[in-house]
């Protein structure tokens, strides 16, 4: 029987149509076996969730793996377009950064050690404290750490 | 720096610094935080959508994009959609796509030649399902009487007839706040005004909307008494949590009860829906398919000359909802109501106007999708 130990790395698109098979056949076979015992626990103890199942669950599963298998057709040339405008959004964004006096012209803003520097270690950036650290033990300047000290600075201000 | 030995401390600590600051400087750092996490997020759209759009087409050889679809995947029941991860990403999750962006990243996606793509979303869902199940009268009027939800909230609750685009918003917060556990500190912070007046405008809501409070304290009793919470479908989400003695645990619990009725009632409404049309565009041998959903609505593609029939099924199962009414037998307090575009592509449709459940003005959307 085939193993996939990564399937990130598995080349799907050359799996052979016997495994393919194999694969979904076994899929099928567990998945039923399982609906069978589990049918049985739901009608006892959850009977309410048994219409659900049928009228609902069930029939959206086919709509749902027809959406998949068509999928959407994408405008090539839209995505050009549309990309460059997203560009100059983001060169405009940082580029509103830097006019900030704790930010040195020299400061990477993705990159996470020059960000460090700026929010919490430099003498002369926002010298503030990490809420938060990585599991690496490192102060963390992620989007949910940045989020709690903007939501304490916005606490702050408002009560001031 | 300090080290600190636990999260709450290192929070503590940020909160004191924090407090010590000038309000100058506490102005400048909330700007360059504001300005950083917006710069982080138009660098998440351009890789998701650009970048792994452009690798998606490139690995499927055609310019196509496939997505995910899961029905299990959130514990709130309402569906969610991932990009496929097999060597390389062979589409984009749709369900994270921007609506209101400078670049109109939807627009990417097209329908195929002789198609018109149809968008079709239902409006303020989950309040009409509140308004439903908490039996909330004032509410229900509004939504019977077809008034805009939150100029009559906002008109109650300011208790004067003409509303600013201010206070209507104010209302519009205060509604989903309520509903999602949100409270006076929320408002202040979305809406930008004092606390005392956050305060104040949610008292007025409580005598606005009394129903909503009430139905509030009865999930709320209902979960704590049998540790789970159900919906109008028969849906169960099972939440241990409110019996933890950490109370900002088992509160969350009680939240997440309350917004699972809620969302998890408008994801099933919107599914029997897709049943529903999938089902009559086969018993008419139709070749328009639904070729997504993003949260409450609904993507279609129509041969141009399916268009008219199409956008009458898709208002009957949305909005008189024969499905539900046949193997739920459910009959809602309050209508539901839809918003139709049609265009090229997603995002960049025309609305479509209806009367008595017909629609109005095909032709004239339909010409301008033509090439």
């Amino acid at each position: 029987m085939l193993t996939i130990k990564n399937p990130k790395t598995f080349d799907w698109a050359n799996m052979s149509l016997h495994d393919c098979c194999e694969g979904n056949a076994m899929d099928s076979h567990f998945t039923l076996r399982l609906f069978n015992l589990l049918e049985g626990k739901i009608e006892e103890e959850m009977p309410s969730v048994i219409p659900l199942l049928e009228n609902v669950l069930s029939p959206a599963n086919e709509i749902f793996s027809d959406m998949e298998y068509n999928g959407l057709d994408v405008a090539p040339d839209k995505l050009d377009d549309v990309g460059r405008e997203l560009r100059i959004d983001t060169v405009n964004q940082m580029d509103d950064l830097y006019v900030f006096s704790e930010v040195e012209t020299g400061d990477n803003l993705s990159s996470m050690n020059d960000l460090r520097e700026v929010l919490y270690t430099r003498e002369g950036g926002f010298e503030l404290y990490p809420p938060d650290k990585t599991a690496k033990g490192i102060p963390s300047v992620s989007a949910p750490t940045l989020k709690i000290i903007l939501e304490d600075v916005s606490e702050e201000l408002s009560n001031r | 720096m300090n080290k600190w030995r636990h999260r709450e401390e290192g929070k503590k600590i940020c909160k004191a610094v924090i407090a010590e600051k000038d309000t100058k400087a506490l102005r400048k750092t909330k700007n360059f935080i504001g300005g950083l996490l917006e710069l982080r997020k138009s660098e998440k759209l351009y890789k998701t959508y650009i970048q792994g759009t452009k690798k998606a087409i490139a690995y499927n050889g055609s310019n196509k994009a496939y997505s995910d679809f899961r029905l299990d995947g959130t514990t709130t029941g309402r569906l969610s959609c991932a990009a496929y991860n097999a060597q390389q990403s062979m589409g984009v999750s749709f369900h994270t796509l921007p609506r209101n962006e400078k670049s109109n990243i939807r627009s990417l996606f097209i329908a195929p030649k002789g198609h018109a793509f149809i968008t079709v979303d239902y409006a303020a869902m989950e309040l009409r399902v509140l308004a439903h199940i908490a039996k909330e009268g004032n509410m229900q009027f509004a939504f019977q009487s077809g008034k805009d939800l939150h100029t009559y909230t906002a008109q109650l609750l300011f208790d004067k007839k003409d509303i600013t685009k201010h206070e209507r918003q104010i209302a519009k917060s205060v509604s989903f706040l309520i509903v999602y556990g949100g409270g006076a500190f929320n408002l202040a912070e979305t809406m930008g005004i004092s606390m005392k007046r956050a305060d104040k405008i949610i008292k007025n809501y409580e005598s606005v909307y009394p129903g909503i409070f009430k139905f509030m304290e009865f999930i709320n009793t209902f979960i704590k008494d049998n540790g789970y919470a159900y919906t109008i479908f028969g849906r169960r989400r099972h939440l241990p949590d409110v019996y933890s003695r950490n109370f900002s645990v088992s509160n969350r619990a009680l939240r997440q009860g309350l917004n699972f009725t809620i969302q998890s009632s408008a994801s099933d409404i919107l599914l029997c829906s897709l049943i529903g049309i999938r089902n009559r565009f086969r018993e008419l041998g139709l070749d328009a398919r639904i070729v997504a959903t993003v949260h409450d609505s609904i993507e279609l593609v129509s041969p141009y000359n399916e268009v008219e029939k199409v956008c009458e099924i898709v208002y009957n199962e949305m909005v008189n909802y024969p499905y539900i009414r046949e193997k739920f037998n459910i009959q809602f307090d309050v209508p539901l109501a839809i918003d139709v575009e049609v265009g090229k592509s997603f995002g960049e449709g025309t609305p479509l106007q209806f009367v008595d459940g017909v629609p109005h003005n095909v032709e004239e959307v339909v010409s301008l999708c033509l090439p």
